[in-house]
């Protein structure tokens, strides 16, 4: 069993030190990866409850509820961020990726208290997939919100719609690499090959 | 043949087309800056992705998932891309009292929704009713504004037909077909796919004619 309390505990104290410390730019980054790792503690909580009440194993648990909990509870730090602080256009982008890293990050120390640390390979995989993966399904509900409708209902529409795009990536993720064997690495690289050519795309246009 | 191994062939040959689709889509989109391919290529991408877990969960536990509501999140997602495009490539506004006659609409896609709730989830049904519902009324107001001819209407009648088809996909689902390989959900599923690269190629002429 993991008390995942515990070690939300061990990560956040110095986050927060520095957050009291740091001044500038720093301090808000530190604060969305804060969030984030408030979030990945929340979503646990939210997942395990739901699962207890719909009485589901941890295997449909992780293919049908986590991916609707987790994505729902990233993006709620952000639409906080943009509807309270109303940020110029440029400062945007650090807060989904820096959440879905105070995220990642959490989900991966659980990860390695739970299963060990004694398979390199694994983990390296693990490391990188569940962090793009957790970066690319944030980013794709954002892109939606800053860059693609200009009027409201238009932005609410979209972000509804892209969202459940992101719950869904997140549960193909979830359910390859739930599987033995080759299912499991491609599952760990579809985030990695999104990303790759999102970049490329990006880079190509600017 | 038996007619699971069937499905899966049908729906791996469908799963392809839409993949094409949706790569091709984003590729138009990126170059054009189009709005409607961008629309497309979300409405491709979210159909092909509720497709691709669909397909994995069948391949994977050989059964269709009993909590299916994530594909119907990203098929939803769908239908909501597919509202937009067609409200934002519409010619002018419109009223709903215009034409009385739309008010069957939610009669019909309400009335097939409690028709669905002998089988499936309340809520599921209502939010397809809901998507349905505007996504019809998005497209028969289309054909009602656009102009007699035009590649935009051609547009609007290939998403009615989407529309029906998908009526037609639910309701023979509903009901058990003991044959092996002609099974209707199989055909009428094969015709779907025939839609979609139908509103593929129609999208396509919508937007050269935008464009010139």
């Amino acid at each position: 069993m993991n008390y995942i309390e515990n070690i939300y505990i061990c990560l956040m104290a110095p986050i927060l030190i520095s957050i009291l410390c740091i001044q500038s730019r720093g301090r808000p980054m530190m604060i969305f990866v804060l969030a984030g790792m408030t979030a990945c503690l929340l979503s646990s909580y939210i997942s395990t409850f739901m699962a207890a009440v719909y009485g589901m194993d941890y295997t449909t648990a992780s293919i049908a509820v986590t991916p609707v909990v987790e994505e729902v509870m990233k993006l709620l730090p952000t639409l906080f961020y943009l509807l309270v602080f109303e940020p110029r256009k440029r400062e945007i982008p650090y807060c989904p990726v820096m959440i879905a890293v105070g995220f990642a990050t959490l989900e991966n120390v659980c990860y390695l208290v739970q299963n060990g640390t004694s398979q390199f390979f694994n983990l390296l995989i693990r490391g990188f997939g569940t962090g793009t993966m957790h970066m690319f399904c944030g980013s794709i509900t954002f892109v939606g919100i800053i860059k693609l409708w200009d009027k409201l209902w238009l932005r609410f529409v979209g972000t509804v719609g892209l969202l459940a795009v992101a719950i869904t990536y997140h549960g193909v993720y979830n359910m390859l690499v739930l599987q033995p064997g080759l299912a499991s690495y491609i599952g760990y690289l579809i985030p990695l090959i999104s990303v790759a050519i999102s970049v490329f795309y990006i880079r190509k246009m600017s | 043949m038996n007619s699971f191994l069937f499905e899966q062939i049908e729906n791996g040959f469908q799963l392809t087309v839409l993949l094409l689709m949706t790569v091709i889509s984003i590729y138009k989109s990126l170059k054009t800056e189009n709005e409607t391919w961008s629309l497309m290529a979300m409405f491709f991408g979210a159909v092909t992705l509720g497709n691709i877990y669909w397909f994995l969960y069948m391949m994977f536990y050989r059964e269709t998932p009993y909590y299916g509501f994530i594909s119907d999140f990203c098929w939803v997602a769908a239908y909501l891309f597919m509202i937009l495009m067609l409200v934002q490539i519409r010619d002018r506004s419109f009223h709903w009292n215009e034409h009385k006659a739309l008010w069957l609409i939610p009669l019909f896609t309400f009335a097939m929704a409690l028709f669905y709730m002998r089988w499936g989830a309340y809520l599921t049904n209502t939010v397809y009713a809901l998507c349905m519902t505007a996504l019809l009324g998005s497209a028969v107001v289309g054909i009602l504004t656009s102009v007699k001819g035009s590649a935009r209407r051609r547009l609007y009648y290939a998403c009615l037909a989407y529309v029906l088809v998908e009526y037609s996909l639910w309701t023979v689902s509903c009901f058990n077909w003991d044959v092996a390989v002609l099974d209707p959900y199989v055909i009428i599923d094969v015709l779907l796919t025939a839609v979609y690269i139908l509103i593929f190629v129609m999208s396509g002429k919508a937007v050269r004619d935008e464009l010139h």
